[in-house]
């Protein structure tokens, strides 16, 4: 049965990150220096190279994460011990800071390792969400197949639309022309319904409607809706081979532009459900380099 | 008019052209199979566009579809031809070439792309996952890394240690800073290199002691100072720098009590009291108060505070503190007066201590200087023995010889009004001197000895005829607790005698310094909610020697 990384061995590494949590905070609270807690006494220096050498192996974790071809340990186990202990560094680093913040390199590598947790929180909620959406949305069948399939329905259309009459030939081929799938990284992320498919419709369907001299009655604001119902009603009396074809063109192009949402959709849960990585793991090289200043310009101005 | 069709067909590596000439009125171009140019691309339409000679060598392109053809990148509906000219179609693309001999027009088609090509071409078109969609992990992480380790470390170390140069106004390292300097330093301490002079060492004595010059040791024998980390304490030990606190003044018990707390077996030379809490294991006071010796002088002795047993100073003045503060209240000049401890005890500086006590200021007032009852307003200066006795002589030598003295005692020559132009026999002359002299001797033994300086100082008997009267020297201490430091301006709430037994006390050599027991009634070591929370160095400094200074370990004033 499939277990997720959170729950890994029964929650192993939850445990030995709240026993290292649970440490640290009574350390904190015990511990009293003179002028209040800072990261240069004994425990805010221990607390401090405990937090950085966290650092070091989250960081390792998450490159040994993507090579798969590792023996050591099990991808989910290293997936559970980095999403762990990389919560539990929140607490030790900010114990280790003292309350203490300011315009400065450390407060500024703080406040990178902490933008760096929160993209890992909301990573955590992403792994667990978008694989079923996605899992729902595929229903069995996959990206490439949806594209080849959408290719075939568009030249079909075009081919059809050609038969019928030069202006829907002309409409066929511009919204083939500028059909949308993906995009930008941004739109991706954001995805939303493709305007021109809607446009399309609306015009093939206006045409259909003025060969049958049928006037939209109700006003239906979904396009697909009102080409269904202005379809339906022709179901019963279209002879005309022109119509026939009109028929088939717009059974195509719906199926097809449902085929463009359900690929949209597909590219839009895979987007967001990697798009913090793409802060993630920037965030995580200038937290490495601010904590390198951090550790140097401590020791260095003693 | 006579046309060149040249097809330009891609056969691997080489374009091979097929020609085909055509001679019609008027040229189609489209996708249909009736069309003169027949481009077999379904987003084309089936009559896309003609070409026809308008005048010999000039040639017009009419586009017969609505999207218009596109020549040259712009769509045209109607376009005058002209050698060089480009009209795209779809994945063709017809270029107007120079015609050969016998032709009016070379039109030569690419097909710029296969059908296949073009499809594989779309699908890439679409940009389906994020790399695609032009987000990057790499560039930005390497980009933020150098960036930040440009700004945060190599920009800092090169204009601190590697470049000669400096910018003005711009401290690069101020972004290591660790918290905000103290209050003391935060105005003129601009230069991080100040104090960090050394990289990788802490702050070395050398950059605090460089300001602050005669600092005082901790002790001054020489054998406490030998002791590794007491005659050379690292100031960085004790003063926090950038540790958010407004000062750096150092306050950590347990410093402190780590020597102090037993410190027989390791300091055993220094034969000092343990005092590991203030409340339970703290010794009692032993002020340090003047006692006179005539031969000697003042020599300072610093007895231990017993219960029931007074401890006595000399500071040669009498003066019963108990007669001053009558509550009914004392005869003045100014009439009836009660005097307060504020009437003599003024505050000095910040109120810390007080400002000394002056004749001429607190006592003139009262205790006039007047020494003839004959003339009450001539006063005798206070301070130099040697001046009274001056200014006794000289006023009876000058009653003798100015006469009309009021006194039947007197000679008749002292007695006598002098007239105008009135030379004195030297008989009359001895007389006068002999009686000014036994008045001078009387004045003199009565002021030094009873009635004057008596009353309040220790008078000497010199021996000397001329001067026989000596006034003992007035030591008067400011300060008894010299290993501490008390300030009064922070107990203004209290009444003075809430510690100082003043109102009873008659005799001015009985010290009345409170025992540490009064000072427990209100303090406590820290930790203890009852009472102030009480601090080693809110009493001590580390600072306390008197001739070892910090950072000169071994030489000592003499």
């Amino acid at each position: 049965m499939h277990e997720s990384f959170l729950r890994h061995e029964r929650f192993r590494y939850l445990k030995l990150a709240c026993a290292m949590g649970a440490v640290s905070v009574l350390a904190y609270a015990w511990h009293s220096p003179a002028y209040g807690p800072n990261g240069g006494t004994w425990l805010g220096y221990t607390l401090g190279t405990i937090g950085a050498l966290l650092i070091l192996w989250l960081t390792a974790l998450g490159i040994r994460k993507r090579r798969y071809r590792s023996s050591v340990g099990t991808q989910r186990g290293w997936t559970s011990a980095h999403v762990y202990f990389g919560a539990v560094l929140l607490l030790v680093a900010t114990l280790h800071t003292g309350f203490q913040f300011g315009w400065n390199v450390h407060t500024l590598a703080y406040a990178l390792m902490v933008a760096v947790i929160l993209s890992g929180f909301y990573g955590v909620i992403a792994y667990s969400r978008y694989p079923r959406l996605i899992t729902e949305n595929r229903a069995e069948s996959n990206r490439e197949a949806w594209l080849a399939e959408i290719f075939d329905l568009n030249e079909s259309a075009v081919a059809l639309a050609d038969r019928i009459s030069p202006e829907v030939h002309r409409i066929v081929v511009r919204a083939v022309a500028r059909q949308r799938i993906g995009g930008s990284g941004w739109q991706q992320v954001l995805s939303g319904t493709a305007k021109e498919a809607d446009t399309e419709l609306l015009a093939v369907g206006n045409i259909l409607r003025q060969r049958l001299s049928v006037s939209a009655r109700a006003p239906i604001e979904d396009a697909e809706q009102r080409i269904l119902f202005t379809t339906v009603q022709i179901m019963v009396t279209d002879t005309d081979p022109a119509i026939e074809r009109l028929k088939q063109l717009l059974d195509l192009l719906i199926r097809r532009n449902e085929l463009v949402t359900r690929i949209n959709r597909d590219i839009q849960s895979h987007a967001r459900m990697q798009a913090w990585l793409y802060l993630h793991v920037p965030l995580t090289a200038g937290l490495l380099a601010a904590l390198l200043a951090h550790v140097i310009s401590v020791f260095l101005y003693w | 008019m006579k046309i060149v069709l040249r097809r330009m067909e891609l056969m691997g590596e080489l374009s091979v052209a097929a020609d085909e000439v055509i001679d019609v009125e008027r040229l189609f171009i489209g996708r249909g199979t009736d069309q003169h140019l027949e481009l077999p691309d379904m987003r084309l339409s089936l009559e896309h566009s003609e070409i026809r000679e308008l005048r010999a060598g000039e040639f017009l392109l009419e586009s017969r579809t609505l999207t218009g053809a596109w020549v040259n990148g712009v769509p045209a509906p109607s376009h005058r031809i002209q050698v060089g000219d480009v009209i795209d179609c779809g994945r063709f693309r017809i270029a107007v070439g120079p015609p050969p001999p016998g032709a009016d027009l070379l039109l030569e088609v690419v097909e710029r792309e296969s059908v296949s090509d073009e499809k594989a071409k779309r699908r890439k078109h679409f940009r389906i996952n994020l790399p695609e969609g032009g987000l990057r992990m790499r560039s930005p992480a390497w980009i933020l890394a150098g960036l930040l380790l440009l700004a945060t470390l190599l920009l800092p170390v090169a204009f601190r240690y590697l470049l000669p140069v400096t910018l003005p106004g711009l401290a690069l390292d101020r972004i290591w800073e660790s918290g905000p300097r103290s209050s003391a330093h935060s105005r003129f301490l601009t230069d991080c290199a100040a104090c960090h002079q050394q990289p990788f060492r802490q702050v070395e004595n050398g950059a605090c002691l460089g300001c602050h010059t005669g600092v005082a040791g901790h002790s001054d024998q020489p054998e406490i100072n030998a002791i590794a980390g007491m005659g050379d304490a690292r100031c960085g030990a004790c003063h926090f720098e950038h540790s958010g606190r407004p000062a750096l003044r150092a306050s950590a018990p347990g410093t402190c009590v780590d020597c102090h707390d037993g410190p027989e077996p390791r300091f055993a030379s220094a034969q000092m009291p343990s005092a590991g809490t203030f409340h339970g294991e703290h010794p009692p006071f032993s002020p340090e108060v003047p006692r006179y010796m005539p031969e000697d002088g003042f020599r300072f002795e610093e007895p231990i505070q017993q219960a029931g047993i007074p401890i006595l100073e000399d500071s040669n003045l009498t003066f019963p503190h108990d007669a001053h503060l009558d509550p009914k209240g004392l005869r003045t000049p100014d009439g009836t007066r009660v005097l307060a401890c504020a009437d003599c005890h003024s505050p000095k500086g910040g109120g810390a201590g007080f400002l000394p006590i002056r004749m001429t200021e607190h006592c003139a007032g009262c205790h006039r200087l007047d020494f003839d009852s004959t003339d009450p307003d001539r006063l005798l200066p206070h301070g130099q023995a040697a001046d009274v006795a001056r200014v006794i002589r000289d006023h009876y030598a000058r009653q003798a010889l100015a006469g009309d003295r009021q006194d039947p005692a007197a000679p008749e020559i002292v007695r006598m009004r002098r007239v105008p132009g009135e030379a004195l026999k030297p008989e009359q002359r001895r007389a006068a001197l002999d009686w000014a002299d036994a008045q001078a001797a009387r004045a003199i033994a009565d002021v030094f000895d009873r009635r004057i300086c008596g009353s309040c100082h220790v008078v000497e008997r010199t021996g000397d005829p001329a001067l026989p009267y000596r006034i003992a020297p007035v030591f008067l201490s400011s300060t008894y607790l010299t290993g501490a430091r008390f300030n009064h301006a922070a107990h203004r709430t209290e009444a003075c005698s809430s510690c100082h037994k003043a109102a009873t006390s008659s005799e001015s050599r009985t010290l009345m310094l409170p025992d540490i027991q009064s000072c427990r009634s209100c303090h406590a070591d820290p930790g203890q909610s009852s009472k102030v929370p009480s601090e080693c160095s809110d009493c001590h400094t580390f600072h306390s020697a008197r001739n070892t200074r910090m950072g000169v370990v071994r030489e000592t004033r003499p």
